[in-house]
């Protein structure tokens, strides 16, 4: 089985932050299914360069607000 | 669950019963024979006629069941999941060929070999099917 990348998010609490933003609204933002942000938001799974800045770009922060390496 | 996995499983489903119904048929014909039985028309129309069937309506009634899910593109995720199974699927096919040129250069009968190849054909499209199904699941 393929390792969990480890790279962490702040996905989720950005969504909270932005009153709640649905998994399916910030899907149809950055272009992919509701699956794939609920795997981001688990990490299962590291979005492409392109989703990431789109992410970012949502929640109108850096990238690096958003994605960290794990332990830092 | 992503409409691509609830086709994964649809067709897994298709495959499994024909590949069933294609095993029982070919080891109920060898038994009468008393050998392999001769290629022939029946055996994939036998193979084909329940994954049609089942392809069809299982992804109608799926497609019914959540219109949108049914309509949404492909994304990056569901991409690297298809590639991945893919590339598998295709390495274990590759797999049952090599072993197969073994078996007929060894064993010399095409006959065998046919059901062998139509099997293996089955078994790494299921291969494909199922990872599938288990990259959606698990990390990308």
């Amino acid at each position: 089985m393929a390792k969990r990348p480890p790279i962490t998010n702040t996905v989720r609490e950005l969504r909270e932050k932005h009153g709640g933003m649905s998994q399916s609204a910030l899907a149809k933002e950055i272009g992919v299914t509701r699956q794939t942000v609920i795997a981001i938001e688990q990490g299962k799974y590291s979005p492409s360069l392109e989703s990431a800045f789109r992410i970012a770009r949502v929640f109108g922060v850096g990238l690096e607000d958003v994605f960290g390496w794990e332990g830092e | 669950m992503t409409f691509a996995e609830k086709s994964a499983w649809i067709m897994s489903f298709a495959l499994i019963v024909a590949g069933l119904l294609y095993s029982f048929a070919m080891v109920a014909a060898w038994q009468a024979l008393g050998h392999a039985p001769p290629p022939n028309i029946g055996f994939p129309i036998m193979l084909t006629v329940p994954i049609v069937a089942i392809a069809i309506f299982g992804h109608a009634f799926a497609a019914i069941g959540n219109p949108s899910n049914a309509n949404e593109p492909e994304d990056e995720r569901a991409r690297q999941v298809v590639w991945r199974a893919g590339n598998l699927s295709g390495a274990l096919l590759g797999l049952f060929v090599m072993l197969m040129i073994g078996v007929f250069a060894i064993w010399g009968d095409g006959r065998v070999i046919f059901h062998a190849l139509v099997l293996s054909l089955l078994i790494s499209q299921l291969a494909e099917y199922l990872l599938t199904i288990w990259f959606y699941r698990r990390v990308v």
